[in-house]
C-alpha cells in the first residue's frame, strides 16, 4: 500500500494513532507504543510485495550491523580507509538498486524508500567519524530512527541527534495539544496540495494538453509550467502528510519546502526546495569536498573550489535520481546555474550592477521562477522522449 | 482604522472560524471530487527515487 496514497491508508492511520493521541493529551509517554505502530504500518505498506519486504529487512540488518561495527571501531581508531570503506558499504545497496534494472528484470535489492534510508545510514557513519556520535546507540532507537514509517518512502531526511532529542524530551498534555493541532493542520494542507490541487493540475490540465494547446511549442510551454506546479504540489503534499503524522507521533520531522517559487536566485531556491535532501548533500558532499580539498591544499582558489563543490553536488544529485539522461542533464543544468550565479554574485559585489530594492527583488523572483520551471521541464523527461 | 482592522483579524474567534471554514472547504472539495470512493490521485512522483 502506498503511504498517503489512498483514504484507506488514512483511516488505518487514524485507528492506529488513536491511542497515541489519547496518551499524548494525557501527557503520558507514547514512544514505545509508536514503535509498535511503526512495525504495523511498515507491515501494511510492504504487504503487497514480499520481495520488497525481504529487501527492507536485509537492508536494515546490513545498515545496523555496519553502523554498530563502525561505532565500535571509531571508539578505538579513526582510520581513513575504514571510514571510506564503511561509507561505500553503506551506499552499496542503493547503488545496486539503481544499477540492477539495467542488467536484470527483477530488482531484488530495491524497495520503497531505499534512498532515504540510505541517507540516514550514511549520515550516522559520517557523524560517528566526526565524533558527533560517541556512545553506542540503543538498538531499538536506531531501528526506530531508520524505519520511522511516516517518512519512509520519500523523507524528509531527519538527523539522528535531532530525532533522539525528540525521543528524550517529555511532552506535557498542553504541548502535545499544540503538536497535534500543527500535525492535523499539515495533514489538511497535504490533502489540499496532493488530492485537490495536484490531482486537478494533472487530471484536468496535463492529460488534456493536446486538446488545449494549438501548437507543439505551446504544448511544451504549458507542460513545463503545469508539470513544475504539479511536481511541487505532489511532493509538498506528501511532505505535509509525512511531517503532520510525525508531529502526531511526537517527532518534529524537518520541513522540506519553504515557498520555493518565491526564491530570489538559484542558491535561495536550493534553501527552499526539498530542503532536507539539499542540506544533506550540502553537509555530506559539498562541505566535505571543500574541507578535504582545503586540507590537502590541492586547489587554493576558493572560488574555483566552491564551484567544483557545486558541480560535484549537483551531478551526484542528478545521478541519484536515476541514470536516465534527463536526470543527468538536470544535474548539469543546476550545476551550471549555481556556478553562473556564484560568478555573478562576486561580480555584483564588486560592481554593484544589480541593486537591492523591491523592484529588483520582484524581477529576481520572476526570472528565477522561469529558470526553475525549465529545470523541471528537463527533469520531466518530456524534452528527450519522442512522440510525447 | 488600521489598528481596528488589526484587532479584528487577530480576534481568536475569527481565527477559529477561519480555520473551521478552511478545513470544511477542503473536506467538501474532497467529497465532491472523490465522493465515497477511495482516492485515485495517483502515486507520488518522488516515490520512484
Amino acid at each position: 500500500m502506498t503511504p498517503y496514497g489512498s483514504f484507506t491508508f488514512f483511516f488505518i492511520l487514524a485507528v492506529l494513532l488513536a491511542p497515541t493521541v489519547i496518551l499524548g493529551l494525557k501527557g503520558k509517554r507514547f514512544h514505545t507504543y509508536n514503535m509498535f505502530v511503526s512495525i504495523i504500518a511498515l507491515g501494511i505498506i510492504f504487504s503487497s510485495s514480499i520481495n520488497q519486504a525481504v529487501a527492507l529487512i536485509v537492508f536494515t540488518i546490513w545498515q545496523v550491523v555496519l553502523i554498530k561495527v563502525y561505532i565500535a571501531y571509531r571508539k578505538k581508531n579513526n582510520g581513513n580507509t575504514i571510514f571510506y570503506f564503511a561509507v561505500i558499504l553503506s551506499i552499496l545497496p542503493l547503488v545496486l538498486s539503481k544499477m540492477l534494472p539495467y542488467f536484470s528484470v527483477v530488482n531484488f535489492v530495491g524497495f520503497l524508500g531505499i534512498s532515504y534510508l540510505t541517507f540516514k545510514g550514511t549520515q550516522l557513519i559520517m557523524e560517528t567519524r566526526d565524533g558527533l556520535i560517541k556512545k553506542d546507540l540503543p538498538l531499538s532507537r536506531l531501528l526506530y530512527y531508520i524505519l520511522f514509517f511516516p517518512t519512509i518512502s520519500s523523507g524528509p531526511i531527519d538527523r539522528y541527534r535531532r530525532f533522539d532529542k525528540d525521543l528524550e524530551v517529555g511532552i506535557s498534555g498542553e504541548q502535545y495539544q499544540l503538536l497535534l493541532y500543527e500535525g492535523l493542520n499539515k495533514i489538511f494542507l497535504g490533502f489540499l496540495y496532493k488530492f485537490i490541487i495536484g490531482y486537478s493540475i494533472n487530471h484536468f490540465f496535463i492529460t488534456n494538453l493536446r486538446f488545449i494547446a494549438h501548437s507543439h511549442f505551446e504544448h511544451q510551454l504549458y507542460y513545463m509550467y503545469a508539470y513544475s506546479l504539479y511536481l511541487f504540489f505532489d511532493f509538498a503534499g506528501y511532505s505535509a502528510f509525512a511531517i503532520g503524522v510525525s508531529y502526531i507521533m511526537g517527532i518534529k520531522s524537518p520541513e522540506n519546502f519553504n515557498k520555493p517559487f518565491l526564491s530570489r536566485n538559484i542558491k535561495d531556491f536550493w534553501n527552499r526546495w526539498h530542503m532536507s535532501l539539499s542540506f544533506w548533500f550540502r553537509d555530506y558532499v559539498y562541505m566535505r569536498f571543500v574541507f578535504w580539498m582545503t586540507k590537502k591544499k590541492w586547489i587554493k582558489n576558493r572560488n574555483l573550489l566552491s564551484n567544483l563543490g557545486y558541480i560535484l553536488l549537483f551531478l551526484l544529485m542528478g545521478i541519484w535520481h536515476g541514470l536516465e539522461v534527463q536526470y543527468i542533464i538536470y544535474g548539469v543544468y543546476h550545476a551550471l546555474l549555481m556556478v553562473a550565479y556564484n560568478s555573478f554574485e562576486r561580480f555584483n559585489k564588486k560592481h554593484k550592477w544589480w541593486p537591492q530594492n523591491k523592484v529588483t527583488h520582484i524581477i529576481a523572483i520572476i526570472i528565477t521562477f522561469h529558470v526553475i520551471c525549465f529545470g523541471f521541464y528537463i527533469f520531466s523527461g518530456q524534452l528527450f522522449h519522442k512522440g510525447v | 482604522m488600521i489598528k481596528r482592522l488589526l484587532v479584528f483579524f487577530t480576534n481568536q474567534k475569527l481565527k477559529w472560524m477561519g480555520r473551521f471554514v478552511y478545513y470544511l472547504l477542503i473536506l467538501l472539495l474532497l467529497f465532491f471530487m472523490y465522493g465515497f470512493n477511495d482516492a485515485s490521485a495517483g502515486s507520488y512522483i518522488y516515490n520512484d527515487f
